[in-house]
C-alpha cells in the first residue's frame, strides 16, 4: 500500500507479511543516514493480561518489559547483539516506555545486514537465570541514576499522585523490589505473547537508493529484504492479545507531595489528570495537539501569565510543559525550578483551572496554529524523530502525517470539547525541595 | 549537497544547497578572544540577545513574532575554542515552498534576525534595565543549578581541579562571582566589541536560489571581517608532576568518578584522527574496552564513557559507580591504557570504531546545524577538510598510530563526587 501525503511531500509504503508483521518504509531521499526501528505494541502500562495459548489473566511484575528489552541482547551464542552491529559500524539501541519497546539501529552503510541483524535478534529469545540475575545488577544501578535525577523524580513523584492504580503511576524500569521477583518463566510468557510478528511493526526511514544496489526499484527492493528473512522463519498461529488495562476516573491519588533532595533550588511539577476515556483514530494525537494550543495560549512565552511569572519570581526563565496521552489516559505536566513553590503552584493551578471557560481570540487562535504547523515541519528533518513517532502514534490509533493535515482544518470552536478536563477533581502537584535550604520553604 | 563560496555582508559567507530539508537555516558566527574576564559577560549577552529588540521589546512580543513566522526558531550560543570564543546566532525557519501563500516568508525571517543582531533592546548604551536584570537573576540561578547536575558538575569540578590557570578551568557559562557586580553598560560595551572587532562569517542550508538569497541577505547589513586574533588550539605541554586526588561528598545514591588526562593531540594534529579512534575505542562507543572490562566483565558501572576536548588537549573519563568500588574502577581504567601503551591493541575493535566515526562523519550532512558547524571548525582553525577527506584519513588509520596516540597520554587529576556516607 501506498499513500502519499500531499502537503508535506512525505510518503509511506506499507506491506503486512504473511506471518502478520506490518513493514513500513518512509523515503528519505538524499538523507545520508537510515533509520530502523522494530516495535512491539507493549509497554510498561501492560501488567495484565492472558499470555500466549493460556485462558486466564496473569500479572507480571512491574517493570518487565524493560526487563525484557534488555534481555533480549543476549543470543545463545553468549555475544551480544551490540557487537554484531557494531562490526558493521551500525549503533543498536532499544527502547521501552509506557506504550511500547523498541529496537533500532541506524547507520549510514550496511543497512540490509542491520534489517537481518535486527530481525533476527529480536526473533531469537534466549533467557538463562545465571544472565537473568546478573541483569538485575545492572538495572539496579540503572534505576538508581533515575532516583538521583531530580527531573526524573519530580516526574515519578507527580505520575504517583494523579494515578490511583493505573500504571502511569510506576517508573517504566520497575522498582528495585519488582525486578527481583522477575524469572525466566515470565519473560518468556512475555515474549510469546507481545514479540509474535502480528504485534510487531518494522520501520524503515532513509534513502532506499543508500540501503539497496537495485536503484530501479529501490522500495521494492528493501521490501524483498524483509520478506526473504521473515520466509525462513516458523511462528505460531496468530491470536488475539487480551490486555486489562485499569479504568480510572479523573480523582486523584494525592493532591500534594513533597520530597527532599541534594539541589539547589526546588523543582515543581502541577499536573492535571486525563481520565480513561477511548480515543477514536486520530483523536489521541489531535487532541494532544489541541490541549497544547490551550496550555501554549495561558501559560506560554506569548502569554501575559508567562510575563508574570517571571516578574513575581514564580518561575526562573523556563516554563516546560507536556501533554501526554497513552491511548487511553494521560496527563498535563507543567513543571519548573522555583524558589516560590507554593506561590507557583497556587498560579498554575488558578489558570488551569480557568480554562474550563474558553477565552482565546481568532487571531490568537490562528497564530498557535501556525507555530504547532511550523513546529512539525521542522520536525520532519530528524529521521530518527519521524520512524519513533509515526509508529507510537501508531499504537495510539492515529497517522502522524495525516493528523497535521486534520489540525490544519481545527477551529476555535473545536477547542470547547477540550474544556471537561479542567475540573477541580483531576488536579495534583508534586514538590522536590533542597535537602539543605528546606527550612526557608 | 553542493557547497558555493560567495563573499556576502562584507563577510565570508557560504551556501550548502540541498532539497532534503523542510527549512532554511542560517548560521552567523562571530569570533573573539575567550578569557576569564569576558566568560561571565559574555555569557550573559548571548541571552539578553535572544529576549527582546528595540522593535519587539518583551519577550510576549518576541515569541508572537517567531509564532507567525512558523515557529522559527532562534538560538544564540557561545563556547570556548582554547583561547577563541565562537558566539553562534543559530536560525532556522521552514521553506515557503511547504506553506502556501507564504512568499513573504525568507525576507521577514531575514528583517527579524536583523532586529535581534544589530538592534537589541538598548537605553542609553545600556541594555533596558528589566531584561538585564531579570537574565542577570536567571543566569546566576542557571550557574548554581550545574550543583543539581550532577554529571556536569563533577566534569566542572575535575577542570578546575586540574588547573586553575589553564583557560579550560574557566566556565563559558561564567561565575557568580563574575556576574554580581555586571552592569547594563558592560554588557552593551561587550556587544559594541562583538560587532566592531570580532571576525564574522555566514552559513546558509536549503533550497533556495542564490542571487534571490543574496538580495534577501542584504536586509542584514555589513558584519566586519578582522582578522581571527585568538589562537584556537592549545599548542601547550603541560608536565604531570603527581597524579592529583580529589573526593567530595554530597547526599547521593551513585558516585560519580571522573579521570582527566592531557594528551598530545589537538585538532589540528596529523594524529587528531587517530585520537579520534582511539577514544572511540577506549571509551566512546558502546563495545569500547571500558564498556567491556568495566561494566560487562566487572559490573562495576552503569555507565562509563571517554571523551576528547582535542582544542584544549584533555580526554576525561567519566563513570557512574558504585563508590565502594572507586579504586577497582580507577585501576582498571588505568591498566586498560597502560595496555594501550604497551601495544596491545584489538584491531577488530579499531575496524568497528573506524565504522562508526565514518558513520558519525557521514551523517553529520543531515543536520544543517551540524553541518554548518562542522564547516565553522574548518574556518575557525583555518583548515580545509570535507567529510570526504576526513573519513579517507580515518580509514588510514593503523594499530601503530593508536599506540602512538596512547603513549602521549597521561593522567592528571581524578575527581570522585561520593555519597556522604564514604569512608575512602
Amino acid at each position: 500500500m501506498v499513500k502519499h501525503y500531499e502537503k508535506i511531500n512525505e510518503t509511506v509504503y506499507s506491506e503486512t507479511m504473511a506471518n502478520g508483521l506490518r513493514v513500513l518504509l518512509l523515503p528519505k531521499p538524499g538523507f545520508k543516514k537510515t533509520f530502523v526501528c522494530f516495535s512491539t505494541k507493549y509497554g510498561s502500562l501492560v501488567n495484565r493480561f492472558i499470555p500466549y495459548g493460556e485462558d486466564r489473566y496473569f500479572d507480571v511484575p512491574l517493570g518487565i518489559a524493560h526487563f525484557l528489552e534488555h534481555k533480549m541482547f543476549d543470543l545463545p551464542s553468549g555475544d551480544d547483539a551490540t557487537s554484531l552491529f557494531a562490526r558493521y559500524g551500525l549503533d543498536v539501541n532499544a527502547s521501552t516506555n509506557y506504550t511500547m519497546t523498541s529496537y533500532l539501529f541506524g547507520g549510514t552503510g550496511n543497512i540490509d545486514k542491520g534489517i537481518n541483524l535486527l530481525l533476527d535478534f529480536v526473533q531469537d529469545p534466549y533467557f538463562t537465570d545465571e544472565s537473568i540475575k546478573k541483569e538485575r545488577g545492572i538495572i539496579v544501578q540503572e534505576l538508581k541514576m533515575y532516583l538521583d535525577d531530580p527531573t526524573d523524580a519530580l516526574h515519578l513523584g507527580l505520575m504517583r499522585n494523579l494515578f490511583q492504580q493505573y500504571p502511569l503511576r510506576y517508573d517504566v524500569g520497575g522498582t528495585v523490589d519488582s525486578i527481583l521477583e522477575i524469572t525466566k518463566e515470565h519473560l518468556y510468557k512475555c515474549y510469546r505473547t507481545f514479540y509474535h510478528p502480528a504485534n510487531m511493526d518494522l520501520i524503515i526511514v532513509g534513502d532506499p537508493a543508500n540501503i539497496v544496489s537495485n536503484q530501479n526499484n529501490a522500495v521494492e527492493a528493501v521490501f524483498d529484504i524483509v520478506r526473504k528473512n521473515q520466509k525462513e522463519k516458523k511462528f505460531p498461529p496468530v491470536q488475539d492479545i487480551k490486555k486489562n488495562y485499569f479504568v480510572e476516573d479523573e480523582k486523584v491519588y494525592r493532591r500534594s507531595d513533597t520530597a527532599k533532595m541534594d539541589i539547589m533550588m526546588p523543582k515543581v511539577a502541577v499536573g492535571l489528570k486525563l481520565p480513561y476515556e477511548k480515543h477514536g483514530p486520530n483523536q489521541a494525537i489531535l487532541t494532544e495537539l489541541k490541549l497544547k494550543i490551550l496550555i501554549d495560549a495561558v501559560l506560554g512565552p506569548t502569554s501575559d501569565a508567562f510575563q508574570e511569572m517571571l516578574d513575581l519570581e514564580l518561575i526562573n526563565g523556563n516554563l516546560y510543559y507536556e501533554v501526554y496521552i497513552d491511548g487511553f489516559c494521560g496527563f498535563i505536566k507543567i513543571q519548573a525550578n522555583t524558589h516560590k513553590p507554593r506561590q507557583f503552584i497556587a498560579y498554575i493551578k488558578n489558570k488551569l483551572l480557568a480554562l474550563n471557560k474558553l477565552t482565546i481570540k481568532s487571531d490568537l487562535f490562528n497564530r498557535f496554529k501556525k507555530s504547532v504547523l511550523g513546529s512539525f515541519l521542522k520536525s520532519l528533518n530528524n529521521i530518527d524523530f519521524v520512524g519513533f513517532s509515526y509508529l507510537e502514534y501508531l499504537y495510539k490509533d492515529s497517522d502522524l502525517f495525516a493528523a497535521v493535515e486534520l489540525f490544519e482544518k481545527v477551529k476555535l470552536e473545536d477547542l470547547k470539547s477540550l474544556t471537561k478536563y479542567f475540573t477541580p477533581a483531576a488536579w495534583a502537584d508534586y514538590t522536590i525541595l533542597p535537602k539543605k535550604f528546606g527550612a526557608n520553604y | 549537497m553542493e557547497l558555493i563560496e560567495v563573499q556576502s555582508n562584507n563577510v565570508k559567507t557560504t551556501f550548502i544547497k540541498t532539497d532534503k530539508f523542510k527549512t532554511i537555516t542560517i548560521s552567523i558566527a562571530f569570533i573573539g578572544e575567550f578569557s576569564p574576564k569576558n566568560a561571565t559577560k559574555r555569557s550573559l549577552l548571548t541571552r539578553l540577545l535572544t529576549v527582546s529588540t528595540k522593535k519587539y521589546p518583551t519577550k510576549k512580543a518576541m515569541a508572537n513574532k517567531l509564532y507567525d513566522l512558523y515557529d522559527a526558531s532562534l538560538m544564540v550560543s557561545t563556547y570556548p575554542s582554547y583561547k577563541a570564543s565562537v558566539t553562534v546566532f543559530n536560525y532556522s525557519f521552514i521553506n515557503p515552498k511547504f506553506i502556501a501563500g507564504s512568499d513573504d516568508l525568507i525576507k521577514n525571517a531575514i528583517a527579524f534576525l536583523r532586529e535581534v543582531i544589530f538592534k537589541p533592546n538598548v537605553i542609553k548604551q545600556a541594555f533596558s534595565d528589566k531584561d538585564f536584570l531579570e537574565q542577570k537573576r536567571i543566569l546566576k540561578e542557571n550557574i548554581k543549578n550545574i550543583y543539581n547536575n550532577k554529571s556536569r558538575y563533577a566534569l566542572r569540578q575535575l577542570l578546575a581541579n586540574m588547573s586553575r590557570d589553564e583557560i579550560f578551568a574557566v566556565s563559558s557559562l561564567g561565575t557568580v562571582e563574575d556576574l554580581e557586580p555586571l552592569t547594563g553598560h558592560d554588557i552593551y560595551q561587550t556587544y559594541k566589541n562583538m560587532l566592531k572587532n570580532e571576525n564574522a562569517t555566514i552559513f546558509v542550508t536549503g533550497d533556495f536560489k542564490n542571487q534571490n538569497m543574496l538580495e534577501n541577505l542584504k536586509i542584514l547589513g555589513d558584519f566586519k571581517s578582522n582578522p581571527l586574533a585568538a589562537a584556537t588550539v592549545s599548542e601547550d605541554e603541560v608536565a604531570i608532576e603527581k597524579v592529583k586526588e580529589i573526593v567530595e561528598k554530597q547526599n547521593i545514591n551513585q558516585a560519580k568518578l571522573l579521570m582527566g588526562f592531557r594528551t598530545a593531540v589537538n585538532t589540528v594534529s596529523d594524529m587528531f584522527p587517530a585520537s579520534l579512534l582511539f577514544n572511540a575505542m577506549l571509551g566512546g562507543i558502546f563495545s569500547s574496552d571500558l564498556m567491556r572490562v568495566v561494566r560487562e566483565e566487572h559490573s562495576l558501572a552503569y555507565y562509563i564513557a571517554s571523551q576528547v576536548i582535542s582544542d584544549v588537549k584533555l580526554l576525561i573519563v567519566s563513570a557512574g559507580i558504585d563508590q565502594n568500588e572507586y579504586q577497582m574502577a580507577s585501576d582498571l581504567v588505568i591498566k586498560q591504557l597502560e595496555l594501550y601503551k604497551q601495544g596491545e591493541i584489538n584491531a577488530d575493535l579499531l575496524a568497528i570504531a573506524q565504522e562508526h566515526i565514518i558513520n558519525e562523519l557521514v551523517e553529520i550532512e543531515d543536520n544543517p546545524f551540524k553541518y554548518t558547524a562542522f564547516l565553522l571548525r574548518n574556518y575557525l582553525h583555518n583548515i580545509n577538510m570535507s567529510i570526504t577527506s576526513t573519513v579517507e584519513k580515518i580509514k588510514k588509520v593503523t594499530v601503530d598510530d593508536i599506540v602512538a596516540v596512547a603513549k602521549g597520554i597521561n593522567l592528571d587529576t581524578i575527581f570522585l563526587l561520593a555519597g556522604d556516607d564514604y569512608h575512602g
